[in-house]
């Protein structure tokens, strides 16, 4: 008993060895074949020494010592752990490359106090990696060539260390991970001082869509919040007003012109689209697309003609967003407003088309009997069903012929369902007799061969 | 700096009933049109207009509302983040004025003085029909430190003189504004955003628990 105490205190100690542990420190176990890392570090540093070969090869006449210098720096790593080293590393490396010293190392002072871990990635960040096989990488490079040269390696550098950044810190709140997209927009600012005003918009435009896209995962409806379930409350809120028309909302729509109908399922349709897209911006195009096919409908559905005002858009707009019933329109919403730029939406048409699209949705979310000037009786027969669904089908029916043949699609589809099931129970039938067939068969086979074996062994014992 | 020349642009929010006008006066302010059927623009709820202020260009948004009675509650996401608001009553309605003065009541709780406020009579091609005493109004502008005017949309009177009197009020408050911050403006400007930010956030949620109970009800 004592010795098993002894062995196992003994393997705690070793264990417990900082020896053992990786040499940045991350509290994971190293390994020596990883050189003592742990795996997840060792693959960072491997991968670091490869960009960084091969960027030095690219760069051979400028860097003319370069590699050797690499490698003395990477035999430096191995005999210390650490996150200094990197440090210096990635300074002189930055020596080397870049002409403009604020920005990388400005953002990087910035977050101290951030987890061990981002220390060593920026590193590897650091050489523009020329395999990123991803979309956006390749779109953001276009953009990026349109710019003047060191700025662009600026932008650059500093996009893919913020994304690092926040993919780093997953257990961020929403609201200060917002206040760090508008901190990147500002620093961004203070780097093109000296530029026009039309250059920044660009500039920004691009570095919002590179960022967003690449976050998109992590902080579109985020976890944290209740954005998920809104969705749905909405979705299904919006699916029990099916029965509103545009009398209803006093809405100008003539549903009747068969223009009027193309169009309204083309505003739909843009914003069945906002979900589809992934940078706020591409987004809030969305919105406008269909907030210009809405200002032709009320231009049509209205025969004196004249400017649209906005007391007749934005019934026409909540009645589109009803028929529609976009997914996760809120989340979409919520995700704009946390992420576009702030002037966008405060100032321009695209913000007010947003604002009026936040409007219909608040409409929405509260909208009861007197809201649309009926008794709480009517409403609660159409809310509930209480009229025979006959009555109510039928005009819905009329209204959208997309539905109507989307039904008898689904008809069809059924129909071929059924003859399916009915064939592969036939089928099963047929399996069944067929294997019940070899059964009998196989039994008589085996009958007769023991029979005869019967009679061969019976022979054979009798002449023995 | 982006900052600097987007200095002198300005939300404005025309509020008030429905029917007052608020359309007429926003066509007839950037396109000097009224009524007329052969508009070049498609829609007249979000116009732009470029003025000349004691030589600052200034750049206003003039943002319409829906006025409805149903649209009330929606309030506070049109007119958040503006620099001005235009209140809009019909002389002829004597309700419409009883609105003007909810809007005001509203937004000085909302937004406190943030916000520059005119007041505007309209219809005063209709002086015959005439419900709201001119000069209640303008008492009543007078006490919440407003200004008031008469304005026609159809004869295109005191139109041009509102908006250049908001502007110059918009342009004095951002100048008080901006000797309050301290050098340090860069700074200041972030944390205005993040606010802006938060607000748009809680906004909606807000409102959308009060609808719940209203429809559940």
């Amino acid at each position: 008993m004592a010795d098993r105490n002894k062995t196992r205190s003994k393997i705690y100690e070793r264990l417990n060895n900082p020896e053992l542990r990786c040499k940045t420190g991350c509290g994971f176990y190293g390994n020596p074949a990883w050189r003592g890392y742990c795996s997840v570090c060792y693959r960072e540093v491997y991968l670091k020494q490869q960009r960084a070969r091969a960027a030095s090869h690219s760069r051979e006449d400028a860097l003319a010592g370069g590699s050797q210098n690499l490698q003395t720096e990477v035999a430096h790593e191995e005999e210390e752990a650490g996150k200094l080293k990197f440090n210096k590393f990635e300074e002189k490396k930055k020596f080397q490359l870049e002409s403009k010293k604020q920005s990388v190392k400005k953002l990087f002072k910035k977050s101290p106090g951030r987890s061990s871990l981002p220390d060593g990635i920026p590193a590897a960040n650091f050489t523009l990696s020329p395999v990123e096989p991803q979309k956006s990488a390749t779109s953001f490079r276009e953009f990026l060539k349109t710019l003047k040269k060191p700025a662009a390696q600026d932008v650059n550098d500093k996009c893919k260390l913020f994304v690092q950044r926040i993919l780093n810190n997953p257990s961020l709140k929403v609201e200060e991970q917002s206040e760090m997209a508008m901190s990147e927009h500002l620093q961004s600012h203070q780097l093109f001082q000296n530029q026009p005003q039309e250059v920044i918009d660009r500039t920004l435009d691009g570095v919002e869509k590179y960022i967003m896209t690449k976050l998109y995962r992590v902080v579109f409806c985020p976890a944290s919040t209740d954005d998920e379930a809104t969705d749905l409350a909405n979705q299904k809120r919006m699916r029990s007003f099916n029965w509103i028309t545009p009398q209803h909302l006093d809405a100008a729509i003539n549903p009747d012109s068969d223009k009027v109908q193309q169009l309204i399922e083309d505003a739909q349709q843009d914003l069945v689209e906002i979900n589809t897209k992934r940078a706020p911006q591409d987004k809030l195009a969305c919105v406008v697309r269909c907030c210009k096919n809405i200002y032709k409908i009320i231009h049509l559905s209205t025969p004196a003609g004249g400017a649209v005002s906005a007391d007749d858009f934005l019934p026409c707009l909540i009645y589109i967003v009803l028929k529609a019933n976009p997914t996760m329109l809120h989340s979409n919403v919520q995700y704009i407003s946390r992420f576009c730029n702030p002037n966008k939406l405060v100032m321009g048409e695209a913000g007010y088309y947003f604002t009026n699209l936040c409007c219909a949705l608040s409409f929405i979310e509260k909208l009861d009997a007197q809201a649309l000037s009926m008794s709480q009786e009517e409403f609660n027969r159409n809310m509930y069903g209480d009229e025979s669904d006959g009555t109510r089908a039928k005009p819905n029916l009329k209204q959208n012929p997309l539905s109507h043949s989307n039904l008898e699609v689904l008809g069809t589809l059924r129909e071929r369902q059924v003859k399916l099931k009915e064939d592969a129970l036939v089928l099963q039938e047929q399996m069944t007799e067929f294997r019940n067939n070899i059964v009998k068969e196989v039994d008589a086979i085996l009958a007769g061969v023991t029979s005869k074996g019967d009679k061969y062994l019976k022979s054979t014992l009798t002449t023995m | 700096m982006a900052t600097a020349s987007r200095k002198n642009q300005f939300k404005v929010v025309l509020l008030g009933e429905g029917c007052v006008g608020k359309t007429s006066l926003m066509l007839r302010y950037v396109q000097d049109k009224f009524n007329d059927k052969h508009l070049t623009t498609l829609q007249a709820s979000f116009l732009n207009k470029r003025l000349n202020l004691d030589g600052q260009r200034v750049n206003i948004a003039i943002w319409d509302t829906a006025g409805q009675e149903r649209f009330h509650a929606l309030g506070p996401i049109y007119y958040r983040d503006s620099n001005g608001a235009i209140l809009v009553y019909d002389i002829t309605d004597e309700d419409s004025f009883c609105k003007v003065k909810n809007w005001v009541k509203e937004l000085k709780k909302m937004l406190g003085e943030d916000i520059a406020l005119c007041i505007a009579g309209n219809k005063i091609d209709l002086e015959k029909d005439r419900h709201v005493d001119a000069s209640e109004a303008e008492a009543y502008a007078k006490t919440v430190g407003a200004k008031h005017f008469h304005t026609s949309a159809k004869l295109n009177k005191g139109i041009e003189e509102m908006f250049f009197e908001l502007s110059k009020k918009m342009l004095e408050r951002q100048e008080k504004n901006d000797a309050k911050v301290p050098r340090d403006g860069m700074v200041e400007r972030g944390t205005n955003r993040r606010k802006n930010v938060v607000i748009v956030d809680e906004q909606p949620q807000r409102q959308g628990g009060g609808g719940c109970c209203g429809g559940g009800s």
